[in-house]
């Protein structure tokens, strides 16, 4: 693995709150989720998903650890995530970035889904229907730019 | 014995769909279970019967497998989760006008998205 840049590093930095919606958020993704020099869907997921903050570092630092060194990152703007969505006319949901730094990782964090106020997380995901989520995929892949292209797909 | 026609190859892929995706890939997504396996089988079978190929087929981040067939700007992309359902997206890459819905995983369910299918693609 690469060696962590100090800048990196949490060091005791507090959390960050508050995200421009011209920033821009950063996300890994595998060189088979190139579709037809777009992106697919599949490069996207929820719950939490993580993303890397612009604010604090290059897309290069999602690639730092070896077994991704052939992999790509996309990126799209905060105010691209479709931030509120109402399902079969009935179902309010809310999707939000959060900061959520590691410690070797300040930038790290991710956007969260809300269904009628609830955080969805992996053990509540039944609360996300699976047609509004792939919606809410696709989106995402729609808007999003290829910041460091992947090596070929195997 | 090696697989020798198109369908037998895509067949393959399916089966070794955890030794046949990239290392990397299988270690950070979902691993498909034999339900969204069984139901990925049977909706490609369906789809191989027909005479079309997918474009792509993959695990999908989500959990399950996805298969995709596009013709241009369009695709539709069927997920078979882990949880055992079936959910379609209709996607056009040029309008960005979608929409998806849910399939039933039965021979009868897989026939009338892959009629539906055709239309879309080809409409």
């Amino acid at each position: 693995m690469a060696e962590i840049p100090n800048e990196m590093m949490t060091q005791g930095r507090p959390v960050d709150p508050v995200f421009q919606d011209d920033e821009r958020l950063f996300r890994r993704f595998h060189p088979d989720d190139l579709e037809d020099g777009g992106i697919s869907s599949d490069a996207v997921e929820l719950p939490d998903m993580s993303v890397n903050r612009s604010k604090y570092g290059p897309p290069e630092w999602l690639l730092l650890d070896e077994e991704f060194e052939d992999w790509g990152v996309l990126s799209f703007r905060v105010d691209q995530i479709p931030v509120e969505l109402i399902h079969n006319g009935q179902t309010h949901y809310t999707f939000l970035p959060q900061h959520v730094p590691h410690r070797r990782n300040y930038p790290h964090s991710e956007v969260w889904a809300f269904c009628e106020g609830e955080h969805v997380t992996d053990q509540t995901m039944s609360l996300l229907d699976p047609d509004l989520h792939l919606r809410w995929r696709q989106t995402i892949a729609w808007q999003s730019k290829i910041a460091i292209t992947p090596d070929s797909p195997s | 014995m090696e697989p020798s026609t198109q369908d037998e190859l895509w067949l393959a892929k399916l089966d070794d769909v955890l030794s046949s995706q990239p290392e990397s890939r299988t270690k950070h997504f979902p691993v498909p279970t034999e339900t969204a396996i069984a139901n990925a089988r049977s909706f490609l079978g369906e789809l191989l019967s027909t005479g079309n190929n997918p474009t792509r087929l993959t695990i999908s981040a989500v959990g399950g497998i996805a298969i995709t067939r596009r013709n241009g700007t369009r695709k539709v992309m069927v997920e078979c989760l882990n949880n055992s359902q079936v959910h379609a997206l209709f996607a056009d890459d040029e309008t960005h006008q979608m929409h998806t819905r849910n399939v039933q995983p039965t021979p009868l369910g897989f026939r009338t998205l892959l009629a539906e299918s055709d239309g879309y693609l080809n409409g």
